[in-house]
């Protein structure tokens, strides 16, 4: 009931509210459109590709190449991917039903998804000219990782809407540079990276399963009537 | 002349859709003008009403010819989905025009 009153009151008809009608209804497919990232799915995987990064270059040690350390995990994310996809199916769906999205939102998508493509393909030529640049300048490899991962995760925060992905695109950037401050100490091994996004990896699993479980508690399943 | 004048004064007021203007309503019609369509369950979760209490709304806004309804299958089970129609669009466009007009016409 209290649910019904709060919402209701969102509707409320005042002077300000129809004259602000444009950015109400902004607000309210905002609202709706990041309904669907409130099951913590998305960070939980975010979390478990950090793990490559975690336990790759542990791999190493072991005898497995730097290809292979990063091959590795390619069926690990995709058995997440398939896990994650039947949760979002059988779980997320039915407890907050299902949408079309608008044209607003379709239009955001779409140039979302170019400036991904633009983004990604930019870091892939750094990474080519990586190699050549890479012992000549101190932290040149964890400033690129950081600032690549910085403008990913804040165009992805703005245009998913989705504002903790600025917290988490923060924490991730600043990871290598302490991970190589630490290293540069003597303190850590291979850059500090198992220990740095190993955190950082643990922090985007347990946000998500936090956010998991406060959604099933949030959203119970809603009985259908015929 | 005055009850001319009264008339004029009411226009505004008697062209508010009443079918929209119900707090529920209004609700169900704001969700549906932003997304193309949805199904029960995302409306009942997001307004807050009850199933019979959004049928209801939803049986009088397809009888007015504002909301279409579509049957289809969704993993083997049955799924509604709702949309507004071109007049439902219409319609809600026209009311946001009329109660911005009466407002804007207020002193403040």
């Amino acid at each position: 009931m209290r649910k019904v009153l709060c919402v209701t009151k969102m509707f409320t008809i005042t002077q300000e509210s129809v004259m602000e009608n444009r950015i109400n209804l902004d607000k309210l497919e905002t609202k709706i459109f990041t309904t669907t990232y409130q099951d913590g799915l998305l960070d939980m995987f975010l979390g478990i590709i950090l793990l490559q990064f975690a336990i790759g270059p542990l791999l190493t040690d072991i005898g497995f190449s730097d290809f292979e350390a990063s091959a590795v995990f390619i069926p690990v994310w995709f058995i997440a991917l398939f896990i994650f996809f039947i949760i979002k199916r059988f779980i997320t769906k039915p407890r907050i039903g299902n949408i079309k999205p608008g044209p607003v939102r379709k239009t955001k998508i779409v140039k979302f998804n170019i400036i991904l493509f633009v983004i990604l393909f930019a870091a892939f030529l750094i990474g080519l000219l990586y190699e050549d640049f890479s012992h000549q300048i101190n932290f040149l490899f964890p400033m690129t990782f950081s600032m690549i991962i910085l403008v990913l995760a804040s165009v992805s925060a703005y245009y998913l809407n989705i504002m903790r992905l600025y917290y988490y695109g923060i924490m991730i950037a600043i990871a290598p540079l302490i991970g190589e401050f630490l290293w540069n100490l003597g303190l850590v091994s291979h850059h500090g990276f198992p220990l740095v996004f190993g955190i950082s990896s643990f922090v985007l699993i347990a946000a998500g399963l936090n956010l998991f479980i406060r959604f099933l508690h949030n959203y119970p399943k809603i009985k259908m009537e015929s | 002349m005055t009850d001319r004048n009264e008339k004029t004064d009411q226009k505004p007021f008697n062209e508010i859709d009443k079918l929209i203007h119900e707090p529920a309503r209004l609700m169900i019609f704001s969700y549906l003008y932003i997304v193309e369509s949805a199904d029960f369950t995302f409306l009942i979760r997001q307004t807050g009403l009850t199933w019979g209490n959004l049928s209801a709304h939803i049986t009088k806004l397809e009888n007015a010819g504002y909301v279409k309804i579509m049957k289809e299958f969704k993993n083997k089970k049955p799924n509604t989905m709702l949309s507004l129609t071109n007049k439902g669009r219409e319609a809600f466009n026209t009311y946001r025009k009329n109660m911005k007009q009466i407002f804007e016409d207020l002193p403040q």
